[in-house]
């Protein structure tokens, strides 16, 4: 509760002091955004929470540093099983001056990976992350401390190399500072980017995952980024999201967990500032096996219908019907009804967003 | 050996001598650009005057345009906030970025109308602090933004600052001479028509009005940015119909609904006309302002479809 009242004291002051320090010259930028969501279970649904909470409240700071480093600094509230934990999301210095066509960072960032795992939770375009997502990554996104450089070959059409790395003393994201891993969390991104039409446009990213945790787990992952949209005038009418995620989890000399997850998420403009999208889960590990070594089908699948009431990149509401079941060997271990709103506001700054 | 190194030369050659490249946010500061750069720069616009460019994305082809940029040039007021700051930086070129020689923002060298006093919040709707950020439909207010293009050229090339001051001072001759003549042609037909003789969806028609001594009863929408309500569509529709309104100036990207409607309830018409040069439709400036101003001035042909006064049709 203390730590509550210092993240909105700090928040709301520094809010109240942003006019006059955008004054000031030194460039300083800051906003302040909560996500709040609320989870209620249909007949018997075992992961319903029956609540609404807070789930987020995030400050961010960003601001050029001097000529040539820019610095940004987020800190969140979150609730948590165990109570409203407060924590440093993001906090590194860059530049995109000092070196041609490239950018870098040094600090504690959400790894430069994928689509969703680059967006804070209260940017995305649906309520909750789809199963991949929280599997191999977070519930929100997997950050880490450490170093990513990004280069924009000089080639006639787009095509943004990524790559980092960073600690990987823990993965995902974690309240402690872990055990130091045998080879660190490394990643690498090539994006590249075509016009359909004069009016739809579409990113495809190639991503990989790898770290030897202290354990000597070897993980890699492998994964498919795709994002398009059809404008009219610039008005988005309709939305196409989508990652396929491959994950190979062993250790030296065993077969380990192979699995795979993805989400599509088809999102239309039905009127002015409403949006009605619904998103495809599929999750499974496919090498999972009974006790006498045969071969157990798994998957877990979700249908989450959508819909969005956006009256600007300022204020969300949504509101979605999350439909789930996992099955295994043929039979249905769990089932889902929930229904999940949300309710997003931003004060203040908001960094403009990638494509 | 020979030729690899007679081949450098001719290609480090080249690229010394090649124009200067100069990409804009606008088909609009693209031609001008070319005007005051003339056969020193290659310029090329981000957007094709089609979009909206209160709403346009972090395309990532544009970010490959602006790393290849000796300057970048952009309308200002933070018109292009959501996307002009995250374009260069991901760019990687330092020298477009703020405070590099190529960063050009053509705002601060105009006289903006329509600054707002006072606090400034959201609850307005889409309101830019630093004043009505549409001003490259006065051709005068669009050679003040030159001003800032000059300086960032000279900045880049300082070797040719004769010419581009050359080219700056005929650019502006050229316009306030163009504003002047169109505004004669304008005045002499809407002068025999009683004042307010037009309106806007959203006010990014203001600076033609401005520099045309046209009059306007004001925008459509209530808060810049935000749909208006039936409310407010009824209530001006009904307005402008009493007050002998003649037309209603809107780009293509205004709600068509909305417009349907103010032309459902007052009777008026309502003139679709992109604010910017549209780039596929290969006119120059001249060429599409002259577009515009008959656009406008053909509802000035007649007496106002519907006489001031007349009973209006009731709002359902």
């Amino acid at each position: 509760m203390k730590k509550l009242i210092v993240f909105c004291c700090l928040g709301f002051g520094l809010l109240a002091k942003a006019e006059s320090t955008f004054g000031d010259g030194s460039g300083l930028n800051i906003g302040v955004n909560a996500d709040i969501y609320g989870n209620f279970g249909l007949g018997d649904s075992p992961d319903a929470l029956g609540r609404l909470d807070v789930r987020e409240a995030e400050l961010i700071a960003y601001a050029p540093v001097d000529w040539l480093f820019d610095g940004v600094v987020s800190l969140a509230a979150h609730r948590e099983a165990d109570g409203q934990k407060f924590e440093l999301h993001e906090a590194y210095i860059g530049s995109s001056k000092l070196i041609p066509r490239s950018r870098f960072r040094v600090g504690q960032f959400f790894l430069g990976v994928g689509r969703l795992n680059q967006f804070h939770r209260h940017d995305w375009p649906f309520v909750s992350a789809p199963n991949v997502q929280k599997n191999f990554f977070a519930e929100e996104a997997a950050s880490d401390s450490g170093f990513e450089y990004s280069w924009l070959t000089p080639l006639p059409f787009y095509l943004d190399v990524t790559a980092g790395i960073t600690n990987g003393w823990v993965y995902g994201h974690s309240d402690n500072q872990g055990v130091k891993a045998v080879i660190p969390t490394h990643y690498l991104r090539a994006a590249t980017f075509f016009s359909m039409s004069e009016q739809s446009q579409a990113q495809v990213g190639l991503n990989y995952v790898g770290r030897k945790a202290s354990d000597n787990t070897v993980m890699t992952m492998l994964g498919l980024d795709f994002t398009a949209k059809w404008k009219e005038y610039s008005q988005l009418n309709f939305f196409l999201q989508s990652e396929v995620w491959y994950r190979d989890m062993h250790l030296p000399g065993q077969n380990g967990e192979k699995a795979i997850g993805l989400y599509v998420f088809p999102n239309l403009r039905i009127a002015n500032n409403l949006y009605a999208g619904c998103r495809f889960d599929f999750y499974s590990v496919l090498n999972l096996r009974d006790a006498f070594g045969a071969k157990i089908s798994s998957y877990d699948y979700a249908v989450v219908p959508t819909i969005s009431y956006k009256t600007s990149e300022f204020a969300t509401v949504r509101l979605a019907m999350n439909f789930a079941q996992s099955r295994q060997a043929g039979q249905t271990l769990s089932t889902n009804k929930i229904i999940e709103t949300q309710a997003v506001f931003i004060l203040g700054a908001h960094p403009a967003h990638d494509f | 050996m020979k030729k690899i190194i007679i081949g450098l030369v001719v290609l480090f050659g080249m690229k010394a001598t090649a124009a200067m490249n100069v990409v804009t946010s606008t088909t609009d500061l693209a031609w001008m650009a070319k005007e005051i750069g003339k056969e020193l720069v290659e310029v090329s616009s981000l957007t094709r005057g089609t979009e909206n460019l209160h709403f346009i994305d972090t395309v990532p082809d544009y970010i490959r345009k602006v790393a290849d940029a000796q300057v970048v040039c952009f309308v200002g007021f933070q018109l292009e906030v959501g996307w002009i700051p995250k374009v260069v930086a991901k760019s990687g070129n330092a020298q477009v970025q703020p405070g590099g020689k190529g960063y050009c923002d053509t705002s601060k060298t105009v006289q903006v109308l329509e600054k707002p006093q006072g606090a400034v919040d959201r609850s307005m709707g889409d309101i830019h602090p630093g004043g009505n950020p549409h001003y490259w439909l006065s051709p005068v207010h669009l050679a003040q933004g030159g001003q800032e293009m000059m300086n960032s050229f000279i900045r880049v090339d300082p070797a040719h600052m004769a010419a581009y001051e050359k080219n700056y001072k005929e650019f502006v001759q050229k316009m306030d001479k163009f504003e002047a003549e169109t505004k004669t042609k304008i005045a002499a037909v809407i002068a025999k028509f009683p004042a307010p003789q037009t309106m806007e969806y959203h006010k990014e028609f203001t600076y033609f009005f401005n520099a045309y001594g046209i009059t306007s009863m004001g925008s459509l929408e209530e808060k810049p940015g935000v749909p208006p309500s039936a409310g407010r569509i009824a209530e001006v529709s009904l307005a402008a119909k009493d007050k002998g309104v003649h037309v209603l100036m809107a780009a293509p990207y205004s709600q068509r609904n909305t417009v349907a409607r103010f032309t459902e309830l007052s009777g008026l018409p309502v003139e679709i006309i992109s604010p910017c040069i549209v780039a596929s439709e290969g006119l120059d400036y001249i060429k599409y302002h002259n577009r515009v101003v008959a656009s406008f001035l053909k509802h000035f042909e007649k007496p106002p479809a519907i006489v001031p006064g007349t009973p209006a049709k009731k709002a359902s």
